[in-house]
């Protein structure tokens, strides 16, 4: 299988080690990874805050980029639910319907094409700590229904997974955060801490703008949790 | 400009709307029906009689409500007659059926019956009402009632409402006892007491409607 | 400068959380019910498949509205209704005050139903010298008091029961009394006679039959009841999206509501009245229906919002959002507060309700994930921001919003656009507390990411320059 990777602009430039990360899981599992850095954004910011115009303009340019790789590996999953969920609807009628068709189908979340579509849970990870999940709410949207990232975690050496009460949303919302700064933060302090009463040192996200709210929110914490990308668990040996 | 508001001219004015709507965008194809077992959501309801009082007398317990199960008209008349001497009831607001005529037939002396035609003013003072249900539902614990013979009303003021059904009425499901009640010209589905979110949003097991719900459930068929 | 209906929202938010006791009431109330939720979904065989099938009848009925309007219209006059058509809320406030007029009515008792509130029923009727008690515990308080509901369906759960007490007491005459259940009892007393002597009982629908030309009333409290009955005039305020094919369609629509408005297998009363219902106590009794338009029809020509007119008033929406448990509900400044109340304000209460709801929302999708009849409240929420003026983001997110499209057109504007950010975070760091930085607002709440030395192109680049796995571990 011919793997393309999708590199979300806020990995790229501030999260580096997740690509990383994800890279080493796939070729460990003995597959062919590809990347294209003429590669942008997905269009998520411009659709979220309703400028339809703007996220079909820079959607458009992910339509092409891809080539004819089988599958297109997303390390966010907010930008895997706006290209397999949104691209159809966006395109819909326009003379791009199809190619975004073919975009959406072959487009995946990593934790969701691990275990859905590898049909993987053990990927041979080790990383010793006690952790707890904090999975971006687009996992629904983009086909995670069956707990992936739990899946995974079981089979990771050394790893202890702890629950949260409750589940919940870190606050971040894209362009919600730059609205509504005050807002977003008191939700994303709500969820901190519930994360930071859970019993675990570390919490670990399929979503990298979850990790990025999230560890700032508890950059202002006295003892506050780490936050890594569940790509970096998996990659860990 | 005065205005006549005639209904045609607000009728059409709408129906155009909607056909713009329709045309527009609007819902090109339906959300399909999946494949599913009748319109009932809950699981498999029990097909026979026994499992079906069984499955009512809990959910009667769930809802604070009282069930006595009569193997005769006879008895449930008996029923109702005690019932009413421990309550201490004078004036019962009854709808004015054989079927209720008959279960009244044994009370104490001097119990008024009254019937709705005497009016909102009598019924309101009466401190039980006595209705028969055409339906009832062993899922839910839904008690369908109609609407004739002043049971609309007898069943709406009432402060304890005491319904009578037979059990070859009590249905396996919702759906079931809808059709089994058959077309009159009103329903009212009882299931359990009224309830009122009070202060907090606290649930309060009391609100305009009856406080007390009593089932009896007859047996016999005639 | 950010959009002052934004900052309006934020204040509001605040506020509410400053009240450390109202909110935790607040959060307890939710819990409960959505506890009772969870419970109620799991008894369901296939909660799922149930939902699914609530979502199909009612599209079917919302894409045949118009057939199933005539149906429902030609039934129920056939059978002695007098049936109103109100394209407007002016025309539904006309008619209301029409037939009271002819009718003689100088009092009235109610239901709790937004449909009222939206063509502001209760004014009409007041101009008129109609006397208008409300009925419903919640609502009624609330109406004593002057206040903004923070609930479809709980209108007053934003108030301690000390505060319920003092209102019955300083509005009804009643004795103080902050016990749940004596508040109960006491409204219930006072009520009584209203409901036996009001001249008109006014409510809304939950759904209108159309096979059957039938109005259905659900409730917990059995108000709708004696409205329905006891009055001489019976007047129902319909939206027309209630309309729903037949009775056949209740039993699991009405067990849908059950599960999702108050954690029940079914809500305690449900009716079914038609004109022709008999009634027994002595009056001729008519019954009106005033089907409302007011701003439906344009919904249901947007593909991505019409679905919401599929809603049956749960209030599930509400009780899971995020934002809604943090902000209280009288922080939308609407009658529909919530997820659903974000996306049918607008169009139905326009003049009413802060018009920035739609952007207040991280988008997380659970308000979708537990409405009963499938509504897609996020593609619905993301549509209505289409919707709205630009300059309601903001210029902090139009801003960013230019440069980011910019950026992303080409791979040199974005390597030259990753420089300048990176450029940028430094200076907002250095800036962070003062007024210069447009960031400011943002960074009080969040440390910022620590700048990697490469972004993931740069090292893709350097470990080979090349797409080959190969190459790669050969450099590694």
């Amino acid at each position: 299988m011919r793997i393309a990777l999708h590199i979300p602009c806020l990995v790229d430039q501030w999260m580096p080690e997740i690509g990383v990360s994800m890279l080493r899981v796939l070729e460990r599992l003995g597959h062919q990874v590809s990347y294209n850095p003429e590669q942008t954004c997905c269009g998520l910011p411009p659709m979220d805050a309703g400028d339809r115009r703007s996220a079909i303009a820079t959607a458009q340019r992910q339509l092409g980029v891809y080539g004819d790789a089988d599958a297109i590996v997303s390390a966010s999953a907010s930008c895997a639910a706006m290209m397999r969920k949104e691209y159809p609807v966006l395109f819909a009628g326009t003379p791009s319907e199809s190619a975004a068709m073919a975009l959406s189908n072959r487009t995946h979340e990593f934790t969701h094409f691990l275990v859905g579509i590898l049909g993987v849970t053990d990927v041979g990870a080790r990383y010793e700590d006690t952790v707890i999940v904090q999975d971006g709410c687009k996992s629904r949207r983009c086909g995670c229904v069956a707990g992936e990232s739990r899946q995974l975690l079981a089979r990771v050496r050394g790893l202890k997974v702890v629950e949260a009460r409750e589940e919940g949303c870190c606050g971040f919302g894209g362009p919600f955060s730059l609205t509504y700064p005050a807002l977003s933060g008191a939700m994303g302090e709500a969820r901190a801490d519930i994360l930071l009463h859970s019993g675990a040192n570390t919490f670990v996200t399929n979503d990298p703008g979850c990790l990025m709210q999230l560890r700032g929110i508890m950059g202002r914490h006295a003892k506050p949790l780490r936050g890594v990308h569940i790509a970096e668990v998996l990659a860990s040996v | 400009m005065s205005r006549k508001s005639e209904p045609a001219d607000g009728r059409e004015i709408i129906m155009a709307r909607i056909r713009e709507a329709s045309k527009a965008a609007g819902l090109r194809a339906a959300t399909p029906m999946p494949a599913y077992d009748g319109r009932n959501g809950l699981p498999e309801p029990h097909a026979d009689r026994g499992g079906r009082i069984s499955a009512f007398a809990r959910r009667m317990e769930e809802l604070r409500t009282s069930f006595v199960l009569c193997d005769t008209l006879q008895d449930a008349a008996e029923g109702m007659a005690a019932l009413c001497e421990r309550a201490k009831w004078r004036r019962l607001g009854v709808q004015s059926s054989p079927f209720v005529g008959d279960v009244l037939a044994g009370l104490p002396g001097g119990v008024e019956r009254v019937t709705a035609d005497k009016g909102k003013s009598a019924l309101g003072a009466c401190e039980a009402g006595i209705v028969e249900c055409r339906a009832m539902d062993a899922q839910t614990g839904a008690v369908v009632v109609g609407a004739e013979n002043g049971a609309l009303e007898v069943s709406a003021c009432a402060p304890t409402l005491v319904v009578f059904g037979r059990a070859h009425r009590l249905a396996g499901s919702l759906d079931e006892a809808i059709r089994v009640a058959g077309s009159p010209g009103g329903l009212t589905l009882f299931t359990g007491p009224s309830m009122t979110y009070g202060a907090e949003r606290r649930p309060v097991a009391s609100g305009h409607g009856p406080t007390s719900l009593v089932i009896y459930l007859i047996l016999a068929e005639k | 400068m950010r959009n002052s209906s934004n900052a309006d929202f934020e204040k509001a938010v605040a506020d509410f959380q400053y009240d450390v006791a109202s909110a935790q009431r607040h959060r307890d109330g939710l819990d409960r019910e959505n506890w009772a939720r969870t419970e109620a979904r799991a008894r369901f065989r296939d909660w799922g498949a149930a939902r699914a099938a609530g979502a199909a009848i009612r599209d079917a009925d919302l894409l045949h509205l118009e057939r199933r309007l005539a149906d429902f219209a030609a039934r129920f006059e056939s059978a002695g209704g007098r049936l109103h058509w109100a394209p407007s809320a002016g025309d539904a406030r006309e008619a209301l005050v029409r037939i009271a007029k002819e009718a003689g009515v100088r009092s009235c008792v109610r239901g709790l139903s937004s449909t009222l509130e939206e063509i502001g029923a209760d004014e009409a009727l007041g101009t008129s010298g109609v006397a208008v008690r409300h009925s419903q515990f919640g609502d009624m308080v609330n109406h004593l008091r002057g206040g903004r509901p923070s609930h479809m369906l709980h209108p007053a759960m934003h108030l301690s029961r000390e505060e319920v007490g003092e209102t019955l007491h300083a509005k009804m005459g009643s004795p103080t009394t902050s016990n749940p259940e004596e508040q109960v009892a006491l409204v219930r007393k006072s009520l009584r006679e209203s409901f036996l002597q009001a001249d008109m009982g006014l409510a809304g629908a939950s759904f209108l039959l159309a096979e059957e030309g039938k109005v259905a009333l659900v409730e917990h409290e059995g108000n709708l009841r004696l409205i329905a009955s006891m009055p001489r005039v019976f007047v129902v305020v319909a939206g027309i999206e209630k309309v729903t094919e037949s009775v056949s369609d209740l039993p699991l629509l009405l067990q849908l509501v059950g599960a999702s408005a108050g954690g029940t297998a079914l809500p305690s009363g449900v009716s079914l009245i038609g004109p022709d219902t008999p009634r027994a106590c002595g009056e001729t009794a008519v019954m009106h229906l005033i089907l409302v338009d007011n701003g439906r029809s344009l919904l249901l020509a947007d593909t991505a919002s019409a679905e919401a007119l599929r809603c049956v008033k749960c209030g599930a929406c509400a009780d899971i959002c995020p934002v809604y448990r943090m902000a209280g509900g009288r922080a939308y400044g609407s009658v529909l507060p919530g997820p659903i109340g974000a996306v049918l304000t607008r169009h139905l209460m326009p003049a009413r309700g802060a018009q920035a709801l739609p952007l207040a929302t991280p988008l997380c999708g659970a308000c979708g994930d537990v409405c009963p009849v499938g509504i897609d409240l996020h593609r619905a929420l993301v549509s209505q921001r289409r919707e709205m003026p630009p300059a309601s983001r903001g210029w902090k997110v139009n801003a960013m919003l230019r440069l980011h499209e910019r950026m992303m057109s080409s791979q040199a504007r974005y390597n030259r656009g990753t420089r300048i950010v990176r450029i940028l975070a430094v200076l907002a760091d250095l800036t962070r507390k003062t007024s210069f930085n447009p960031l400011s607002d943002w960074m009080r709440h969040r440390t910022l990411p620590e700048t990697p030395k490469k972004t993931f192109r740069g090292w893709w680049k350097s470990t080979a320059g090349a797409t080959s796995s190969a190459a790669r571990k050969d450099k590694a």
